[in-house]
């Protein structure tokens, strides 16, 4: 069983409680054509789906790891050259994320790493910014 | 009819030239993460303002002709489709792509997205007016059943079980109301946050979950060399196409019908023709989830003959059949021209020129598609440590695209984090993106249906049982939810 299957049918009916909870906030109770009657519903299928999932037998979890290191690794890099972009720009941010986590992933070669990492951010370059004329993030520090 | 104004894009050049470089790009642009049609068929919309009306049009439909398509080379390729369009199409290209047949998977999706558009242009061509007046006469409660019935096929179809799929839906459709109340004003799931009062954007969420999740996803694999891909023949055997002929023509059929439904689009024609295979194909040679041929070409067929039915309520009524053709609306009135039944009747060679453009371009989808499909075909190819992070920057312009907001971005990446912890639970992320685009229709529709019934859900319910359309769907509804439930029980 993967870990934190017993607690998922918790969480999940938590989130259908606030689904309803807005709905009734919003009179759905009240009428069928207020606001809130149409979240009511859907909160209602998914506190059904979410009991129907808590009584289902268990499913074995798949011998792959739940969170590898580089997954997790991926995802902080991820969130780091969203951070980033605001601040050195689309290019540079993209850049740098593109080179380190292809090194790691990779495990070898930093030079082709960085070349590949180059060409991607190039091709972005003519595909958004010259021929759709996306405004790409230029960087609050170069201003 | 009138056989120059068909021929006119054929015999000029430069709306020949449109119509192929529309083509061209509908496919290319498609097949990118992150770029939809619409949004291409908006972003070149903006540039045909100053154009004469007839280079517009055919750059537009060959763009929309060229997207619905293309938008299967990543669900093929990288298991992200190009729009909801092409998520039932993932469901076994990806599969098929991973053995190795990426090359016969994008051929056989490029030929049935020609048949389906042939298909579709003929039904406009010969029964607009016939299918516009089967359109019209469908109520809002129909429109709800049919998208229960798109939410019931897709929760059903994907992940572990149909309770999972539908807490998924129930999920998408809770987010799909995030915003002001269109009828009320109300905020709705705001919780005093200025920013979500204009509602969470499907498109960064549909990235999101599928490409940031499918992409981290990638990553929990251990490290194999990729898979080789057998790109000697593109074209299948012609016994194969004969085989899967009969199927193409139904899926077609019911993309005609289905994009003739204001409203309702190639999303909800692929999903609906991807179920009628898995109901109707006996023995697929590889398990429909796991490979299955029918599984692409039914979704690819249905989707671009989707295109030819959109057109009809949209030159026959004015109503937009899916997103595109509501800004190609926006785009006609741009260029002085009023959609609905006074353009049959005021200019009808705009209607017939259509016709003509939309041939041409699902001849240049076939060209271009087949030619292209090799190189293409070649991005499964690339090791995983290349392809996850190039796809992760893909993700992250393609949704800065959208409005140019840092704002998308960070909720691309929310719905990209969360949809890799959903996916290691068995949630997929189709029922959910479906849920967020049909959740306003269906939250319309079901007010609709009882304001009208003077708000009387009984009353109402009586109504569509006096309905011979709201009953078949009804009875659509109660047969896919049983052979769930019946199928789920029985031992595989």
């Amino acid at each position: 069983v993967r870990p934190g299957e017993r607690l998922l049918p918790v969480l999940l009916l938590a989130a259908a409680a606030v689904v309803v909870a807005e709905g009734l906030r919003l009179d759905g109770l009240a009428s069928p054509s207020a606001s809130g009657a149409f979240p009511l519903l859907a909160g209602g299928v998914m506190a059904g789906s979410a009991a129907a999932i808590a009584l289902a037998p268990r499913r074995p979890a798949d011998a792959l790891p739940m969170l590898p290191a580089r997954a997790a690794a991926a995802m902080a890099l991820l969130v780091v050259f969203a951070a980033a972009m605001p601040l050195v720009g689309f290019h540079l941010a993209a850049f740098a994320f593109l080179a380190i986590t292809i090194r790691l992933l990779r495990g070898h070669d930093t030079l082709r790493a960085a070349l590949i990492a180059a060409l991607a951010v190039g091709a972005v370059h003519v595909v958004f910014r010259l021929a759709f004329t996306v405004l790409l993030p230029e960087g609050a520090l170069w201003r | 009819m009138t056989p120059e104004h068909v021929l006119m894009s054929w015999l000029d050049p430069v709306l020949f030239a449109a119509t192929a470089l529309g083509t061209l790009a509908g496919i290319w642009i498609g097949a990118i993460p992150g770029l939809s049609v619409t949004m291409a068929v908006s972003i070149l919309v903006s540039f045909t303002f100053a154009w004469p009306l007839e280079p517009a049009l055919a750059l537009m439909a060959g763009v929309f002709t060229g997207g619905v398509y293309g938008g299967s080379r990543s669900a093929i390729l990288l298991n992200i489709p190009g729009g909801p369009a092409a998520i039932a199409t993932a469901l076994d290209g990806y599969p098929m792509a991973q053995r190795g047949e990426a090359g016969a998977a994008i051929g056989l999706t490029t030929l049935a997205s020609f048949l389906g558009g042939l298909i579709g242009v003929a039904a406009l061509a010969l029964g607009a007016p016939a299918i516009a007046e089967v359109a019209i006469l469908f109520a809002p409660r129909d429109y709800l059943l049919l998208a229960v019935l798109g939410l019931l096929l897709v929760g059903s179809l994907s992940g572990e079980s149909l309770a999972k799929g539908l807490f998924a839906a129930g999920l998408g459709v809770t987010l799909g109301l995030v915003g002001l109340d269109p009828m009320t004003a109300e905020p709705r799931f705001t919780y005093g946050s200025v920013e979500l009062l204009g509602g969470i954007p499907y498109i960064a969420a549909m990235i999101g979950f599928f490409g940031v999740a499918e992409a981290l996803s990638q990553l929990r694999l251990p490290d194999a060399e990729p898979v080789r891909q057998r790109i000697g023949r593109i074209v299948p055997p012609l016994a194969t196409l004969l085989r899967h002929l009969p199927l193409a023509l139904r899926s077609s059929g019911i993309g005609v019908v289905i994009g003739a439904l204001p409203g309702t689009g190639g999303d909800i024609a692929a999903l609906m023709a991807y179920d009628h295979a898995r109901r109707t194909t006996r023995a697929p040679a590889h398990p429909f989830g796991a490979g299955a041929e029918e599984g692409v070409i039914a979704p690819e067929a249905a989707n671009n003959a989707a295109v030819g039915g959109a057109y009809v309520p949209m030159l026959t009524l004015g109503i937009p059949g899916d997103a595109v053709t509501a800004v190609l609306i926006g785009a006609l009135f741009v260029h002085g021209l009023k959609p609905g039944p006074m353009l049959m009747i005021e200019t009808p060679h705009l209607f017939w020129f259509t016709v003509g453009n939309l041939l041409l371009a699902n001849l240049a989808l076939l060209a271009f598609g087949l030619a292209g499909a090799r190189a293409f075909a070649r991005i499964a190819e690339v090791p995983r440590a290349v392809l996850v992070p190039l796809i992760l920057v893909l993700c992250v312009v393609g949704t800065f695209a959208i409005r140019n907001s840092l704002t998308d971005v960070w909720w691309m990446l929310g719905f990209g984090i969360s949809g890799y912890g959903l996916r290691l639970y068995g949630f997929q992320p189709g029922p959910i993106i479906l849920g967020m685009i049909l959740g306003p229709l269906m939250d319309a529709s079901w007010r609709r249906t009882v304001i009208a019934a003077g708000d009387d859900v009984l009353a109402a319910a009586i109504e569509a049982a006096g309905s011979t359309i709201s009953l078949i769907l009804i009875a659509t509804i109660v047969l896919i939810v049983l052979r769930s439930l019946v199928g789920r029980k029985r031992p595989a």
